[in-house]
């Protein structure tokens, strides 16, 4: 027993649950199945049964929380599927809403503002003030890393990147040594109180869950003391 | 009262393979509803049923089985054949089940319930080969249904051709 050795009745029974896709595919494989494919009164039935209730489906068909399923053109604008000049406004008034000639005038008006926008950008960065970098740049020498090698003739100049490095890591020590000491509560009473061991000693009153703040001010706490727990374990 | 409900009809099949079967099982199957109706005195020979074997038999007689009760459709039921067109896929659990048997076997199922005359299992037949055939290449379902390609080429090509607008997809 073979699918060709079927009788035609069970053949067109089949065909009937296929679409047209199917239909030609399978006309493609025998002759015989050729003429079952383009039977008159299957393509009728086709066209009378499914076909409506596929357009019926596509048209109208809700979701299971009852909601079209069909997009209307106010959610295509939304998605920007429909472009156009002034689709929604014009759907709302059950006007026209689409035509070449406003696609042409929603694309120009959109290169429009955007060279604008490029307008006034350049035209801030062109009117920035000159001196800015400079001023920066010796605030960065004066305040954060004074640039001292630069200035000295003892230094030879293809030295200089390998000392800045250097000093800052040397900098960089400095301050973790400072963060250390407050944090081990040594500079208790003095101004600058740590805030870690003031949530400690006194803030328990006013922020109930420390962990919490702890985590928020430092959210790569966790992490840390994982590692350094492991360190220990492995120790 | 039940009498009629628990009557057993003994079939052969043609590999003379009986079966004993209560009558509303049996019923399923318009072919040998008519039969038993146009009998009307009680008869002991088996009824027979020369295009289908044993096995095929025994496995139509478990779909009835399962199914004894349900309401036979009706030929003007429009609305359900309507229903059931539309959601090809749509193949109850305990069906799908038992209907996932050997190529050979499917047809064979298919076959028995088209001389039978069971409309709910030839449609479950049929429904399972669509589903086996839609989405595929005619390669794929060459290879499925070994089938030999025996068109001339430009007997092929003439057939594509005729065929290309509904190959769009």
């Amino acid at each position: 027993m073979a699918f060709l050795e079927l009788p035609p009745e069970v053949h067109l029974s089949i065909f009937s649950y296929l679409d047209l896709p199917d239909l030609a595919v399978l006309s493609r494989l025998a002759p015989r199945l050729a003429q079952l494919a383009a039977d008159p009164v299957l393509h009728q039935e086709r066209l009378r049964v499914v076909t409506p209730s596929r357009v019926r489906h596509s048209l109208f068909a809700t979701s299971s929380q009852g909601v079209p399923l069909r997009p209307t053109v106010g959610d295509l604008v939304h998605r920007g599927v429909i472009r156009g000049l002034g689709i929604e406004r014009r759907w709302r008034m059950g006007q026209y809403f689409y035509s070449q000639h406003s696609i042409i005038q929603y694309e120009a008006g959109r290169r429009l503002s955007r060279q604008h926008t490029r307008d006034i950008l350049s035209d801030h960065l062109k009117r920035r003030p000159e001196a800015l970098g400079v001023l920066l740049k010796s605030f960065h020498g004066t305040y954060i890393l004074p640039d001292v090698e630069f200035a000295t003739a003892k230094i030879s100049r293809s030295l200089l990147p390998t000392v800045r490095k250097l000093k800052w890591s040397l900098h960089c020590d400095q301050i973790a040594k400072k963060m250390r000491e407050s944090s081990h509560g040594s500079q208790e009473g003095q101004e600058t109180v740590n805030f870690g061991v003031w949530l400690e000693k006194r803030g328990r009153g006013v922020v109930q869950d420390t962990e919490r703040v702890l985590l928020a001010l430092c959210p790569g706490i966790r992490g840390v003391a994982r590692r350094y727990e492991a360190l220990a374990r492995s120790i | 009262m039940a009498a009629p409900a628990t009557q057993q009809i003994k079939i052969r099949c043609n590999d003379e393979k009986e079966f004993t079967v209560d009558r509303d099982v049996l019923e399923r199957s318009v072919l040998i509803k008519n039969m038993l109706e146009d009998v009307t005195e009680q008869q002991d020979a088996p009824i027979p049923l020369p295009n289908v074997s044993g096995p095929v038999m025994a496995k139509v007689l478990e779909y009835c089985t399962h199914h004894r009760g349900e309401p036979l459709p009706s030929a003007d039921t429009e609305q359900s054949q309507d229903e059931t067109r539309k959601r090809t896929t749509d193949i109850s659990e305990w069906d799908q089940k038992f209907i996932t048997v050997d190529q050979e076997m499917l047809f064979e199922i298919i076959l028995a319930a088209n001389y039978l005359d069971i409309k709910s299992l030839l449609d479950v037949g049929c429904k399972t080969v669509a589903n086996m055939i839609k989405g595929k290449t005619p390669e794929e379902i060459r290879k499925l249904f070994n089938i030999v390609n025996d068109f001339t080429p430009e007997e092929e090509a003439q057939i594509k051709k005729e065929n290309e607008w509904a190959e769009d997809r």
